[in-house]
């Protein structure tokens, strides 16, 4: 507790720091709102806004530089970030909620909508812990067929957050070209599921449907494309003298926060810590494709643009493989009971999946009865997007906030739940 | 092996082992108890080989005094333990023994990522049952802390604590904010969805994601969805609905 004036506090912040008001001092009355900052390592910190020194904004929900329908509440001094604090609710919220009074086979239209960008995680994850408590194996295509979907949707993801990264940034050329080839992905899914966004192909049991006629070859035509394409980006973006100037060294994360924060995937991965679900923990048929971890050692915004762009690359090899060593013939499905008198035996159980952003998780508890007792979705932006993104966004310069924000990979949705 | 934490391990039934033998979790339960209709093993026995615990340290004998039957097996008994799978596990602690069980957990075991917080309403026992998953990175097993909590609110709107609460019912923890960052924001959401207090947490009373809600916390089993949404939004009449249980009972019985 310092005893400064907020007068004297304010002139002499401590070098490359913006002035923070020290708790006020007993008989200095506070002349108008005082707003106590978020930050763990300011705790006790004030910034007082009629000092003038402050200025309020809100970043989102509409605003061009954030994933969604997110804001950010800036306290802002100059150009420099002094607080900031996520908030969310502006888009889909309740699923847990609204899964808890339907039927397990109900729920499959509910769950891909957690995740826009995508789906199919949430519809594996939701498919595995009601057939671990229900007791239901999946033929082995089945399994080829979900790895297969939820290697696309990496894919998908990834090319619309290069629009994002870039976008954010100021070149917004190479986004036009990633959503471009994004939607080429898309029409991939559209043929195997009717569904360009929504899927809902993953179901317990199995997959909903067989491979179309000739997928395999218009398949690889698109891993061809994406392929071309990525050594474009590759050339425009990270040898790219404005990217590497800006993201270089922005949002540096240390890796002693990695476990007190939950950092998960390629988060994690960019500080140079090889954890990957899908080696660590293999689930579908990880265990038998060829691909190595990828880290890098900077833990800043570029070393995870980096880190993102090798596991496209890697993406890219894993559908590749699927599609060659997949059995071309076999039950996709496993005969359901009739799901009006579906009951599942009481149990709970977590399931874990590495998706595009880190660790996605679905935890379970069934009580015998026709309906769900709980649902808990793990997604990895719940503590990217807020108790890290508060934390590394203090003294940042008011321009790299959609930048940091888009290099920590966030998705409201899966925050709201 | 994990090597550079205190206590080592090679599995998950022995991890619960030592966790008994240091006290950190009670002792098993009845193990003549498990029978027809109970919950817990029929769930384990589908759903993977691995069943209840039934480890040398479960022939102990149960504390006089405690209670003996199927019942006990309630995810919401102190000392339930079950083994879901050859790397999860969860435990069932009292909520004077949570914190410090999940810090040994944390700083002598390993299980140094906090997966999630959340908790599971029993509104049949008047019990929160709060859930923290830890996940330990060398060995890749998962340990569920469960720890039943009363139900009851704890401080009224006002912020003031009633006199009369009573400690064994209130919806009320010890906060976890200072072992890991992201759990402050876990337990605002508990604040807000189920009305969980946690003292000490910091701004675990600002909305996380609802504004100027006042009514029942949303995810507390006693709120009503479909009557909340019926009466807070205006009623638009003309249209028809079709409920699907009767679609599809039409479809599939189309006799009756």
């Amino acid at each position: 507790m310092q005893s400064k004036t907020l007068k004297e506090t304010n002139k002499s912040g401590p070098a490359g720091q913006p002035a923070v008001a020290a708790d006020a001092a007993p008989n200095s009355a506070p002349q108008g709102p005082i707003i106590p900052l978020t930050d763990n390592h300011q705790a006790g910190r004030r910034v007082d806004l009629s000092s003038g020194k402050y200025l309020k904004l809100w970043q989102g929900p509409q605003h061009p530089g954030i994933t969604g329908n997110m804001s950010l509440e800036l306290t802002v001094s100059g150009d420099e970030v002094v607080d900031l604090r996520t908030h969310v609710g502006y888009l889909h919220r309740g699923f847990e909620k609204l899964m808890e009074r339907r039927t397990y086979i109900q729920n499959f239209p509910i769950v891909c909508r957690i995740c826009v960008p995508e789906p199919d995680f949430n519809e594996y994850l939701y498919a595995a812990t009601v057939e671990e408590l229900a007791g239901i194996q999946v033929p082995e295509r089945a399994n080829w067929l979900r790895n297969l979907t939820l290697e696309m949707a990496r894919l998908a993801s990834f090319l619309q957050w290069i629009g994002g990264q870039t976008g954010a940034f100021g070149m917004g050329v190479i986004g036009q070209w990633g959503i471009t080839h994004r939607d080429y992905v898309l029409d991939l899914f559209e043929e195997l599921s009717g569904g360009r966004i929504y899927h809902m192909y993953i179901i317990p049991g199995g997959v909903r449907g067989e491979l179309p006629e000739g997928f395999e070859g218009r398949a690889r035509t698109v891993l061809d494309k994406v392929e071309n394409l990525l050594g474009d980006i590759e050339r425009a973006m990270f040898h790219n003298a404005v990217f590497k100037d800006r993201a270089k060294g922005l949002g540096v994360v240390p890796r002693e926060m990695l476990d007190s924060y939950g950092i998960t995937g390629p988060n994690a991965r960019a500080a140079g810590v090889a954890r990957d679900v899908r080696k660590d923990q293999p689930y579908l048929l990880y265990d038998q494709l060829d691909f190595d971890v990828v880290t890098a050692s900077g833990s800043d915004t570029y070393d995870r643009a980096w880190v993102r762009f090798q596991e496209i690359h890697q993406s890219l090899s894993l559908i590749r493989q699927m599609l060659t060593r997949m059995p071309k013939s076999g039950p996709i499905h496993t005969q359901l009971p009739n799901p009006l008198h579906w009951k599942i035996p009481a149990g709970q159980t977590y399931r874990r999946a590495e998706c595009t952003r880190g660790e996605y998780g679905y935890y379970l508890v069934s009580d015998g009865s026709g309906y769900p007792r709980r649902v808990y979705v793990r997604g990895p932006s719940y503590t990217h997007a807020v108790a890290l993104m508060e934390s590394m966004a203090v003294g940042a310069n008011i321009a790299d906030v959609a930048g940091l924000m888009v290099s920590f990979h966030t998705y409201p949705p899966e925050i709201e739940r | 092996m994990n090597t550079s934490y205190q206590y080592s391990y090679t599995n998950i039934e022995e991890l619960l082992d030592i966790l008994i033998e240091k006290g950190l979790i009670a002792p098993a339960v009845d193990q003549q108890a498990p029978a027809a209709g109970d919950p817990a093993p029929a769930a384990s026995e589908q759903a993977s080989p691995a069943t209840e615990q039934h480890g040398p340290a479960a022939e102990a004998a149960p504390p006089a005094g405690e209670a003996r039957g199927p019942e006990q097996q309630h995810p919401t008994a102190i000392g339930r333990r079950q083994v879901q799978s050859s790397d999860l596990a969860f435990v069932t602690v009292a909520p004077e023994a949570a914190r410090h069980l999940i810090l040994d957990l944390r700083d002598r075991f390993g299980f140094t990522h906090l997966v999630l917080l959340t908790a599971v309403d029993y509104i049949e026992e008047e019990k929160f049952l709060l859930t923290y998953l830890l996940h330990n990175y060398e060995m890749h097993h998962d340990i569920g802390v469960q720890v039943p909590i009363g139900r009851e609110a704890d401080r009224d709107s006002a912020g003031d604590r009633p006199a009369e609460a009573n400690p064994d019912t209130a919806a009320s923890m010890e906060s976890i904010h200072d072992l890991w960052a992201q759990a402050g924001t876990y337990q605002r959401e508990l604040k807000e969805m189920f009305g969980i207090d946690f003292p000490g947490s910091p701004r675990v009373d600002e909305p996380f994601i609802l504004e100027g809600w006042d009514e029942v916390p949303p995810m507390r089993r006693e709120f009503d969805t479909k009557q909340y949404s019926e009466t807070t939004y205006f009623p638009r009449p003309g249209r028809s609905t079709n409920d699907p249980a009767d679609y599809m009972r039409q479809k599939l019985y189309p006799k009756e």
